[in-house]
């Protein structure tokens, strides 16, 4: 059963409801701060733009294919096994097309397979690294990152290993 | 390599072209790109707007401030920089109860709103730490319910679709901890 709808709803009732409760003018309220979420969804929509044109040239180049093949023999090492490795390389960019992915990998090799729950929990726990940095840094107009790429990326790749463990 | 990734993406992947033969395949490629991301901001501007308009509701009865106290006691102290700011350490924990509950479509909007705040109040042309740390949480956070990949298992008939669930939890309290102490580590020099 999903019982995410039922937190939304109330998560949603909830707030409007508390607003009425203290007396806040609650659609002069959700009005004005939808004014600011249309301008931010604006304002980040040309860094998105490059983004997901830099990840679909990626992919339609055959970058993350070379990728797969490069770390086949290092993902051994770690235990993790290179078929889950098209899931786990194009996450750090992209979302939907880990899912995209993911759903090849479940058709492949059996959604409750050692193959198909490795590549599910790889998706579940990691995030699209570098598009969420390039939006959440666009959007500020941020462009000296720090060593935010580094931190990110080491827990998704100790996650990553971390996962083949867990699936047994 | 230059320290620009997009640029550095955008390179590899035409010197892949040149020399796997995919050339040719590029353009397509980034006009679906840039499709995608007009079809996905015309998706998320209602998003963005109810969620937006909520946390202004929110901000306006005194939600958030209470929320920012609640957990803020458990994440204040690791952003040292902005734990004093209700606003930002309100958008900061909203956006991360948005991402526990699988609220994704919420989960953006709240962390952009956490970032503006953060580059206000602390004048910042680069990274800071604090935003650093936001991130790194942002990027191994919990996620309660992996809806959609459980559908997709369903879908592709498994046995037990929730199988998956606990593992991907427990996962993701090992990427925070890893990520917490690789964010106050690598951020030392900058306190």
């Amino acid at each position: 059963m999903d019982i995410t709808p039922y937190f939304m709803a109330v998560f949603i009732g909830g707030i409007v409801l508390y607003g009425a409760v203290k007396k806040v003018d609650c659609l002069e309220a959700f009005t004005a701060g939808a004014k600011e979420g249309l301008s931010t969804c604006i304002r980040i929509l040309p860094y998105l733009c490059a983004m997901l044109i830099a990840v679909s040239m990626l992919r339609a180049s055959g970058f993350f294919d070379l990728l797969v093949r490069v770390l086949a023999p290092v993902a051994k090492v770690f235990g993790l096994p290179p078929e889950a490795l098209p899931v786990a390389v194009i996450r750090p960019f992209s979302g939907g097309g880990a899912m995209a992915v993911l759903a090849d990998t479940l058709i492949a090799y059996g959604p409750d397979s050692f193959i198909g729950r490795t590549s599910c929990i790889i998706l579940g726990c990691s995030e699209a690294v570098f598009y969420t940095a390039s939006i959440y840094y666009g959007s500020i107009g941020i462009k000296d990152w720090g060593h935010t790429i580094p931190a990110c990326m080491l827990h998704t790749i100790v996650g990553m290993v971390c996962a083949s463990f867990l699936a047994r | 390599m230059t320290k620009n990734i997009w640029t550095n993406l955008v390179v590899l992947s035409a010197l892949f072209g040149l020399c796997w033969g995919t050339l040719g395949e590029l353009p397509t490629a980034a006009m679906d790109g840039a499709a995608q991301a007009v079809e996905l901001t015309v998706t998320m501007a209602g998003a963005y707007m109810l969620w937006m308009g909520l946390l202004e509701i929110g901000h306006q009865s005194g939600l958030n401030d209470k929320m920012a106290r609640g957990l803020g006691k458990i994440l204040g102290p690791l952003f040292p920089g902005v734990r004093r700011d209700k606003e930002a350490m309100g958008a900061i924990c909203m956006n991360i109860a948005a991402n526990t509950l699988g609220m994704g479509s919420a989960a953006t909007p709240f962390g952009l709103k956490a970032m503006e705040r953060m580059k206000k109040i602390q004048n910042a042309k680069s990274a800071t730490y604090d935003m650093i740390m936001f991130l790194v949480l942002n990027t191994s956070s919990l996620l309660l319910i992996p809806t959609s990949i459980i559908a997709l298992r369903t879908a592709c008939g498994s046995t037990d679709p929730f199988s998956v669930t606990l593992p991907i939890i427990l996962d993701s309290c090992i990427m925070t901890v890893v990520g917490i102490a690789t964010a106050i580590l690598m951020g030392r020099r900058m306190r």
